[in-house]
């Protein structure tokens, strides 16, 4: 007679939106609680049925407790805030002292970003992590652009018969390398989706301002070369503005508490940050334009919820229950 | 809480919810989630029925705040349970929130005394 509590907790965990070790600490308790308050009235003459109901009845609606124990576990510390909003100073650092056009330089921090962000990834996953995996994977972003020329110049002789085929290994590695690179960034998209979909704007949200970058410097085949960093110095200030705000809304990300004001928070300040590039790049923007950038980012922002929807929440749903064990057998008796 | 609390009362507890989780916490050394809520009960003689959708996500907040730490222990029967302690932090949390409840408690009298 388990199937209702299993069906309510999973009601709960489909809500919870925690880390994977959270979600099983909080399971579990729950679980623990249903089966002795179940014992308790059954004891008392109750069916199991009426049991069930009085158990699950006295912890309201799985809605509202999972978002209580959400906002219980929801807000990090200042050191974990700090973490967050790291990789957006330090981006910010490379672009106000003009040192992105060095490759040495360039070539630490893109070190020390992917080794924070395996570090992360691999030690539960923090929610620091996220704007750490969202430069990762700008990486691939740049790498793709930088190719980019050496694709539009196959894909013009093949097409029109213009000009030359680029070097047959160098275009096969390319075209490897896009592949590659779009298949992480949809399986890491899914896999921050399924955990909590509000991660994935938080992670994603460098890529506008850096898509924003590139699309402003256009120098993509001397991208660390001088003549590309004296033509685009201009853009250094605007630049860094715009990742110091990006960190700003990462603070906010892990000191707040309740779901909707995250995900206002990184619509807010996401488009603020956007619009301070983009008034650069264009000749100022006017109302409407800042409205189509706002609702441009509400729906950056919004899209991974509709994701999560199709997909559903949880990496692993069954391991999960096994650690529940009188719950991993809903059909089993309550006598175990 | 009990339905038939009205409205300001059930306000006055919940705002002392913590305080008074917090509280037994401390006295009994360490404690579970349901034996919490039927000592509540048990102690107001049945004044206070707090439900297990209130009393769960306050000690989960109360254990984010570092008040209390949470253990688990298995039973001789197998069956396991997640027990609370209480943290020197919220040692010092629980001496400043009863100082002030006295404090409010004791202005309040005062003012209800009839002069």
């Amino acid at each position: 007679m388990q199937f209702e509590i299993r069906s309510y907790m999973d009601e709960v965990r489909s809500q919870l939106h925690l880390d994977p070790a959270t979600e099983v600490r909080v399971l579990r308790e729950l679980g623990a609680y249903f089966r002795e308050k179940t014992a308790a009235l059954r004891e008392e003459g109750l069916s199991d049925k009426e049991a069930n109901e009085i158990a699950m009845e006295s912890c309201g609606k799985p809605r509202v407790l999972a978002q209580q124990i959400y906002e219980a576990h929801s807000r990090g510390s200042w050191v974990e805030a700090a973490m967050a909003c790291l990789p957006h100073f330090i981006m910010a650092g490379l672009f106000i002292l003009s040192l992105w056009h060095h490759m040495l330089v360039v070539s630490v921090v893109s070190g020390l970003i992917i080794w924070v962000t395996l570090y992360g990834w691999w030690h539960g996953k923090p929610s620091w992590l996220y704007p750490w995996a969202g430069y990762s994977l700008a990486h691939l972003v740049v790498g793709g652009y930088i190719s980019w020329p050496t694709l539009k110049q196959a894909g013009s002789f093949i097409l029109w018969e213009r000009g030359s085929l680029p070097n047959s290994w160098l275009l096969l590695g390319i075209c490897a390398l896009f592949v590659l690179s779009l298949w992480l960034i949809i399986r890491t998209t899914i896999r921050v989706v399924r955990r909590d979909w509000i991660l994935a704007p938080l992670m994603l949200m460098p890529f506008p301002i850096i898509g924003g970058w590139l699309f402003g410097i256009r120098e993509f085949d001397s991208i660390f070369g001088a003549a590309s960093a004296n033509a685009s110095n201009a853009l250094n200030m605007p630049m860094s503005t715009a990742l110091v705000v990006l960190g700003i809304t990462s603070t906010a990300f892990i000191r707040l508490r309740q779901r909707k004001i995250k995900v206002g928070a990184l619509a807010m300040l996401g488009s603020t940050a956007f619009a301070v590039l983009a008034n650069h790049l264009g000749s100022g923007l006017s109302f409407p334009v800042l409205l189509l950038i706002s609702f441009l980012l509400l729906t950056f922002v919004l899209s991974p919820a509709l994701l999560e929807a199709k997909i559903g929440h949880g990496e692993d749903t069954e391991q999960i229950w096994s650690e529940i064990d009188w719950l991993s057998h809903p059909s089993a008796s309550h006598s175990k | 809480m009990k339905n038939s609390i009205p409205k300001y009362e059930s306000d006055l507890l919940r705002d002392n919810a913590d305080c008074l989780l917090l509280f037994l916490i401390n006295e009994n050394w360490e404690a579970y989630g349901y034996q919490l809520i039927k000592e509540i009960e048990n102690r107001s003689k049945g004044y206070f029925q707090f439900r297990e959708g209130t009393v769960y996500p306050d000690l989960h907040q109360l254990e984010s705040d570092g008040f209390i730490q949470g253990k688990w222990r298995e039973l001789p029967n197998g069956q396991e349970r997640r027990y609370y302690t209480i943290t020197e932090k919220g040692k010092q949390a629980l001496d400043k929130k009863m100082a002030a409840w006295r404090g409010f408690t004791t202005a309040v009298d005062l003012v209800f005394k009839p002069t």
